[in-house]
């Protein structure tokens, strides 16, 4: 059951069974968590999106239409929790990303390389619309259809604002490695 | 490879984050009562409420029409 199609599971949310909702979390919550978290640089912030994402896949789930592409839609609905949350909170936050040395406390785990730590904080210096494309493209690997139908644009439109983002990472790896041979204090 | 699939590369590798297990299961527990709460009409449901509207208006309508007699 646990290996079982998400329309599987959809079905079984849409008769009201709460093994459906039970299966998903298990399959999405890690995901859906992960990508909040590296969008909003939060721990409060991506746990109160979270929350909002799961609640109302319990609430319209059962709804959701047979075929529906269950990732695609539970990633819409918590990018558009995440895009309300910075509009309630006025203009994006900029972090200095020189003062802060790692992008997000969840993110200082030993066993990550120096290299990840590098990719960790250069996604971080992103804007958030550069980050939540690769995001979705490269860590959950949604492919182009899927990430059009995501940020409802066409999909000419997301490869060219794929191809921008790909290149100012590389520009933010670049940077922080030079930020990282200055830094005295080395890992 | 060119380099921007290697970076396509680099991010597939970046870890899963972790949930705290206690966050984690207050809000499944409370999602799922959301899902218990969320019965769909079933047919006779719908019955039911169309009957209950006709039978309503008829006596509306009775009641109107006996004012004026």
């Amino acid at each position: 059951m646990s290996d079982a199609p998400d329309d599987h599971l959809l079905a079984l949310l849409e008769q009201g069974d709460a093994r459906g909702f039970d299966l998903i979390y298990g399959r999405y919550a890690e995901r859906v968590f992960g990508f909040l978290l590296r969008l909003s640089r939060s721990r409060p912030v991506a746990e109160d999106l979270f929350q909002h994402t799961f609640m109302r896949l319990a609430e319209v789930g059962p709804r959701l239409r047979a075929g529906s592409d269950l990732r695609a839609w539970l990633f819409t609905v918590a990018r558009n929790a995440f895009h309300s949350h910075t509009r309630s909170r006025g203009v994006e936050a900029r972090v200095d990303v020189q003062l802060m040395p790692v992008p997000c406390d969840a993110f200082v785990r030993p066993d990550l390389g120096l290299a990840l730590h590098e990719l960790e904080r250069a996604l971080a210096r992103l804007s958030s619309s550069d980050r939540e494309l690769l995001l979705l493209l490269g860590v959950e690997g949604l492919s182009h259809a899927e990430l059009a139908a995501v940020l409802e644009l066409d999909q000419v439109t997301v490869r060219k604002r794929v191809s921008r983002a790909r290149v100012r990472l590389a520009e933010a790896l670049d940077v922080d490695a030079e930020v990282m041979s200055h830094s005295p204090v080395s890992e | 490879m060119t380099e921007v699939d290697e970076l396509l590369a680099r991010l597939r590798k970046l870890p899963a984050v972790q949930l705290d297990a206690d966050f984690k299961a207050s809000v499944r527990a409370r999602a799922r009562r959301k899902v218990r709460q969320a019965p769909r009409p079933t047919p006779f449901a719908s019955l039911a409420v169309a009957a209950t509207v006709v039978l309503y208006l008829g006596w509306a309508l009775r009641f109107a029409s006996g004012l004026y007699r």
